[in-house]
This record gives structure tokens, sequence and C-alpha cells, in this order.
């Protein structure tokens, strides 16, 4: 069954609960574990190995009205921010604006 | 005896402690907060959830990288199945980061509700300060300080969200694109902030593999990137400490 098939109120409560389970976990089991383990290292690696796969692929293969951006753009902006990010002593937010406006002033040149 | 004696020179009381979190929680961080959500309202707006569903996702997820992941994958049209596993394992780390949160605070809390609170209001931005502020208060202190800077943060990421979601519905294309895009750009930054070389790798390891496994296996592509990523990074960095 796609995602897409239940509501999404239905969908946004189920991923509200695989997340608050992992919280409460962690709440009950407070100090009671050594988080510093080789389980909690792997888990933490395939937690962010995820979410970096998921955001890679957001940028070279998007879905929706992005995919119809060329990559070369999206890649590019992202490199922009990374470079501003490093040079500004890593400043989120300047490297984020930075990044995000380099892709609003290219998309603006290649519409116009 | 003397130990004690400093820490009660040096900490703040109750009142002071909960004054600086109102003052910290309304600096950056809540800025950062609001701008990431405004990205991941106008992404609710795009992949078809109501403002409302919008708002109830950041209020009760109240993690990035899932909601981003619950998103996206709905519009890529994932089995169900792999979007709720995919969240899940974006949103394990709140599992050793809780443990460690409320563990410091075991002794100031010691009602069951209380604590899982303090687990959910906890973010990439708060867990840190909550963390920093036990380790120069003592534990009382460092508590009234997490409450108003953990509930300032989520509360400027519901405004962000709603703000996100209706710019959205009433913006130019450009506007809607680039703050969809914001999102992309957002987590990859706050990839780049951590400075532990394994998350690194693993950071890198799921980059790398992530956009050709979803190329061969669109669907279950983002639960092998983080399997084969995570476990590779820990195969080479992550054995030995």
């Amino acid at each position: 069954m796609s995602a897409a098939a239940i509501s999404p109120l239905a969908l946004v409560l189920l991923a509200a609960s695989v997340t608050f389970l992992w919280r409460v976990l962690g709440a009950l089991l407070a100090s009671k574990i050594d988080t510093d383990g080789a389980l909690f290292r792997w888990i933490g690696c395939v937690s962010y190995a995820t979410v970096a796969g998921l955001i890679s692929r957001m940028a070279i293969l998007p879905t929706g009205d992005l995919a119809d951006t060329p990559l070369m753009l999206r890649v590019g902006a992202v490199a922009i921010g990374f470079a501003v990010f490093f040079l500004a002593k890593r400043n989120l937010l300047l490297g984020a604006a930075v990044g995000a406006g380099c892709f609003a002033g290219g998309l603006a040149i290649l519409t116009y | 005896m003397s130990a004690a004696k400093t820490e009660s020179e040096c900490s703040p009381n109750r009142k002071e402690a909960f004054r600086e979190g109102v003052r910290h929680g309304l600096a950056v961080p809540s800025i950062v907060v609001f701008a990431t959500m405004l990205g991941y309202g106008s992404l609710a707006h795009a992949n078809g959830f109501s403002a409302f569903e919008a708002l109830l996702s950041t209020a009760l997820v109240w993690a990035m990288p899932g909601q981003v992941a619950m998103a996206d994958l709905k519009a890529s049209g994932a089995d169900l199945f792999v979007t709720l596993l995919a969240v899940s394992m974006a949103s394990v780390r709140f599992f050793p980061m809780a443990t460690i949160l409320v563990g410091t605070f075991r002794d100031a809390v010691t009602h069951p509700l209380k604590r899982i609170f303090i687990a959910h209001l906890m973010s990439a931005s708060t867990w840190p300060m909550g963390m920093a502020a036990a380790q120069r208060m003592n534990k009382e202190s460092a508590l009234a300080y997490y409450w108003p800077v953990a509930g300032l943060c989520i509360t400027m990421g519901c405004i962000g969200t709603l703000a996100g979601y209706w710019l959205s519905a009433d913006m130019p294309a450009i506007v809607r694109l680039t703050l969809v895009f914001l999102n992309v750009v957002f987590l990859s930054l706050l990839f780049a902030l951590n400075r532990d070389r394994l998350v690194i790798l693993a950071v890198c390891a799921g980059a790398v593999i992530g956009p050709p496994l979803h190329s061969i296996e669109p669907n279950y592509g983002v639960i092998l990137t983080g399997l084969i990523g995570g476990t590779l990074a820990y195969i080479i960095l992550g054995r030995r400490r």
C-alpha cells in the first residue's frame, strides 16, 4: 500500500508515533544503558546515512516541481551554500540564505 | 563542602535560569528553526498536506529530517511501510539522545510523563543547549532554563511551518521552488555542523549511494541506503572508540 493511499492526517499521526516511540524509549531507559556502546554507534550511523541519502536524492533526483529545475543549479547552489558556511565559520543561517539565494537567482535568470 | 559552595555561588537560581532560557530561546536557535520549518511548510504544501496537517506534523513529529522524509516519500509514491520505516530510521537517533538528556535531568524530574515531555521537546538545537546548561548550573535551574528554550523553539517551528505553507500558496513559482529547495540546503548544512568523524563518514556514505540505489530500487532505496551506508561507516570507523 502506498503512503499516498491513506489520508495525510493518518500519515502524520503514524509518522508522529514512530518518532515518539524512540523518544519514549529513551526517556524510560534514561541512564540505564550505555549510549556509547557498539549498538548505539551503529544505530547512529544508520540514522545519519538514511537522512543523508534522502537529502542527496532530493538534490539530485527530486520529485515534484523541483524535478523541472536544472541539476547543475541545484548542486551548484548547495555547493555555494557549503562554501559560504565554512568561510563564515560554520554560520548556518548565512550558508542557507546564500545557497537558497543563488538557487532563486539562477532560476530567475533562466526563466526570464 | 567547598564544591557545593562553588556550585551554589555560580549556579543561577531557577528564576534567573528561566529568564536566561527565554533570552536564549528567542535568539539564533529559534530563528534557525523558524527558517528550516519555513521550507518544510512549503514542502508540505507542495506535497498535498493541509495547513493543519503541516502544523500537526511539526508539533507532533518535531524532527525535521523525519518530517521531510514523510512528505517527500508520500509524494514519490513509496509504500506506507517504507515511508514509516524511513521516518523511524531518521528519528532513531532520538533514542540515545533522550537517554542521555533525560538521564542528566533524572534527579530533577521524577514523573515519567514529564520525562517523556523533555524527550519530546528535544531537537538538534535544544539538546545541546539543555546539556550545556546542565554542565554549568544545578539540575533544577538547568531544567528551568530548558523549558522556555525548548518551548520557544517548537513554537517558532510551528509558526514557521504555517508561514512557509501560506507563503507557498500565494507566492510566484520561484519563491515556492526556493522554499522547497531550502529543505535540501538546510539539512545538508546541518550535517556539516557535525564534527564527529564517524557521523561525517556515515553522512558521506549515505549521500553517495543514495541516488544510485534509488534509481535501482525506487521503493526500498532509502532503507537500503541507510542500512548499507551506515553499516559501511560503522565497519570502517565505528568498531573501535
